[in-house]
């Protein structure tokens, strides 16, 4: 049979496919990756674009989570504050109602929980980077006004919303607690009930500031367990923390079986590969200088 | 003595065909490497012989019946074939191969400037009237509206490109079948006359290898000579007439379309060759990607400036569109941002709680939540970044198996037609040995006739 006396275009094609290897596996050593471009595995590229969006949403999230609990850390101590005033406010109280002071005594001790009163309402307007920590969703204006003509002298400005913040995919938490819920209103809120007691310390009627004692221990009582949601939160928001980066460490693993190469392959395939370079160069070269006229007499 | 004389006769025979065959090997080695040169061989013949009464039938040498193009016009044909289908699949990698790198993560494309966008959102969700992250909130669209200006631009950039070479490939087109009908013409006439006309069909050969890497085509022989047509039968050669293609305008793209002679618009018809690869990438491949991002572009835009618009911004004010966008084929060009302060962002879903959020959560959900054809913004993303590499992939395999085709094709080709330098130099081994005989003979014709003129003394003569 008659062969092709032109073997130029098939040694140019094994070359091509030789150099062609070595490259795609030079490429995927120095990258790391076998999918450097989407159509290296169009399918492998696309589902890779959706677990690079899940990373990133992770790494918000994580981010999310970190920027509410400065927040949340925030609210809670300063509502221990409010609990270590409240407490300092009941012992005046039962101090008060022992019925064995003079009037002197107890102007005194109603000056000072007057001024109790007027910590805790500095408190309960505390802003963190700008934003009042205990007015539900209104947070660009004081939560808590003093009102001369309300029976309190406090009025609650705020609302009873609360927001909520992504933590997870379809995962939501509420990040506050609002001030009304928290510090109560009316007559049996945190500011009322102070405010009576004081009332009751001005008139040095011990059997009222009594009264008025243990209706500030249920406004207490209130501020402590609403304050517990931070603290609940607080740690859901760290066990969050720890799934979501466990979370992360799967997708980063789903990411490199989707589009990572693997090094021992590549490398084996680079060696391969320029093996065979190297013998078709050397075929390529022994078959050229093959040809009937060096053989013919020279005469 | 008349038979001596004819022995020298066949002889002289033996010696003219025997130059002829070195000539034409000497032909073949030169064309070793031209494209389209099939190798000739010369095909010989006996004289006729005469008739010597009783001794019956006597030769009188050999003769040169014709030099004759070794050729298998199968083998040419197929290989045409192959290349059309070859330079169509190569041009829509190389038109496609730039356009995949849009779409790779982490290079500032649109997917990148999405999810930036979104997690500036959730960001800003944890401290809604933060001044600083409703900027970043606001930058960031911009670099999303961006992105997809940039990557709308650059896929409009690259079908231009190829709008320009499919005009390119036109003209090239009209100069090879002009040349194809010039030629078509000489050979009908040469072989009226009863010409070798095998120079002529390695030129017609080479034009239409050449042709066949521009445009799909067959051929068809009859006695007026080769008709061309493309492959939904528009005729490009008939004989020796040529039938140029056209451009013009198409009203609604702005890209050329291709007319033939008779004014029809072919441009959907012709899918291999160059031609067939630039237009299918252009109309197709990268037409397609073009309007599934304006799609999204579109549609991502309104969900936004729906939310925005449903929403109070931090002074209480009813949200106002974040988008600016074109809808239909510019979407993606258009879009820009049409807020103009970071104010203007609608956190919140109560036009008195400027720290509320959950407007905020709503325009999250947008990213989250299905888009167009029940498939979210990311997904939308990823079935492009799947479009395009599957593209490319594709074009990238069919040319690899075409071009191992074409090799193994070619292979044959030059098995049949190829000149073969071994081949020629036994050849011319045994040309001239044959030469070497007939001259002998001429030789030993002299010698005798010298013997016979003196009658056998030697010296008399010579």
């Amino acid at each position: 049979m008659r062969v092709n006396p032109n073997m130029q275009t098939d040694m140019l094609s094994y070359l091509q496919a030789s150099q062609n290897q070595e490259q795609t596996a030079i490429e995927q050593l120095a990258t790391g990756l076998r999918v450097n471009l989407p159509s290296d595995d169009p399918a492998a590229a696309a589902a890779n674009l959706v677990n690079n969006a899940s990373i990133s949403a992770d790494d918000q999230y994580v981010q999310n989570i970190d920027s509410v609990q400065q927040t949340m850390t925030n609210a809670d101590s300063t509502l221990s504050s409010v609990i270590t005033e409240l407490t300092q406010a009941i012992s005046l109280g039962v101090e008060g109602s022992t019925g064995t002071q003079s009037t002197s005594d107890s102007q005194a001790i109603a000056q000072q929980v007057s001024g109790i009163k007027d910590q805790i309402f500095a408190l309960a307007n505390t802003t963190f980077q700008g934003v009042y920590l205990f007015g539900g969703t209104a947070t660009s204006s004081a939560p808590f006004v003093e009102d001369p003509s309300s029976s309190t002298g406090v009025q609650y400005a705020g609302n009873d919303q609360t927001n909520q913040i992504q933590i997870g995919e379809g995962q939501q938490v509420a990040t506050s607690v609002s001030g009304d819920q928290l510090f109560g209103s009316g007559a049996t809120g945190v500011f009322g009930s102070l405010q009576t007691l004081i009332t009751a310390l001005q008139s040095g009627a011990s059997s009222d500031v009594g009264t008025a004692t243990v209706q500030l221990r249920t406004a207490f009582d209130q501020v402590n367990t609403s304050r517990v949601f931070y603290g609940n939160a607080l740690s859901g928001l760290t066990e969050q923390e720890n799934y979501l980066g466990q979370e992360k460490v799967n997708l980063q693993t789903n990411e490199n079986n989707l589009v990572g190469a693997d090094p021992t392959t590549a490398a084996s395939v680079m060696s391969q590969a320029s093996v065979a370079q190297q013998a078709t160069l050397e075929a390529i070269a022994k078959a050229q200088s093959l040809s009937l006229l060096n053989y013919l007499p020279q005469d | 003595m008349s038979g001596l004389l004819n022995a020298l006769s066949s002889a002289m025979s033996s010696l003219a065909a025997s130059q002829d065959e070195v000539n034409v090997s000497s032909n073949n080695l030169a064309n070793a490497n031209t494209p389209g040169y099939a190798r000739e061989r010369v095909v010989l013949e006996e004289q006729p012989s005469f008739s010597t009464g009783t001794l019956g039938d006597l030769g009188s040498g050999v003769a040169v019946e014709s030099v004759q193009s070794i050729r298998d016009p199968l083998l040419d044909a197929s290989v045409q074939q192959e290349t059309q289908q070859q330079s169509a699949s190569q041009e829509i990698v190389t038109a496609m191969q730039p356009v995949q790198t849009l779409f790779v993560s982490g290079n500032g494309g649109v997917s990148d400037e999405m999810s930036a966008f979104f997690n500036d959102l959730q960001e800003l969700s944890t401290s809604p009237t933060d001044p600083t992250l409703r900027a970043t909130v606001l930058s960031d669209a911009g670099n999303l509206a961006s992105a997809f200006q940039t990557t709308a631009t650059q896929l409009t950039g690259t079908q231009q490109s190829l709008d320009l070479g499919v005009t390119q490939s036109v003209s090239q087109i009209n100069q090879l079948t002009t040349q194809l009908a010039q030629v078509n013409g000489q050979l009908i006439t040469a072989q009226g006359s009863g010409q070798n006309a095998n120079n002529l069909q390695d030129q017609q050969q080479n034009l239409l290898s050449q042709l066949s890497s521009l445009i799909g085509f067959s051929v068809t022989q009859s006695s007026e000579g080769q008709t061309i047509s493309t492959a939904n039968g528009t005729p490009l050669v008939v004989g020796s007439q040529s039938f140029a293609l056209s451009t013009a305008t198409n009203s609604s793209t702005g890209f050329q379309d291709v007319i033939s002679a008779q004014g029809q618009d072919i441009t959907s018809q012709i899918s291999t060759g160059q031609l067939g690869g630039l237009i299918q990438a252009r109309d197709v491949q990268v037409a397609g990607v073009l309007s599934s991002l304006n799609t999204l572009a579109s549609s991502f835009a309104s969900a936004i400036n729906t939310v925005n618009e449903n929403g109070y911004d931090l002074t209480g004010t009813q949200g106002t569109a974040m988008f600016s966008v074109t809808p239909g084929n510019g979407a993606a060009a258009s879009m820009s941002v049409a807020m103009t302060s970071a104010s203007q962002i609608a956190a919140s879903s109560s036009a008195t709680a400027s720290g509320d959020n959950s407007n905020l959560l709503a325009m999250i959900n947008v990213g989250t939540q299905p888009l167009v054809n029940s498939q979210t913004p990311t997904q939308l993303l990823s079935g492009i970044v799947y479009q395009v590499g599957n593209d490319v992939s594709q074009a990238q395999s069919d040319s690899d198996a075409g071009s191992l085709m074409l090799t193994q094709l070619q292979d044959e080709q030059g098995s049949v037609e190829g000149v073969s330098t071994d081949e020629e130099a036994s050849n011319l081994l045994t040309y001239q040995q044959a030469y070497q005989a007939a001259a002998r003979v001429v030789t030993v014709v002299d010698d005798l006739t010298l013997v016979a003129l003196n009658l056998g003394v030697e010296t008399s003569m010579s």
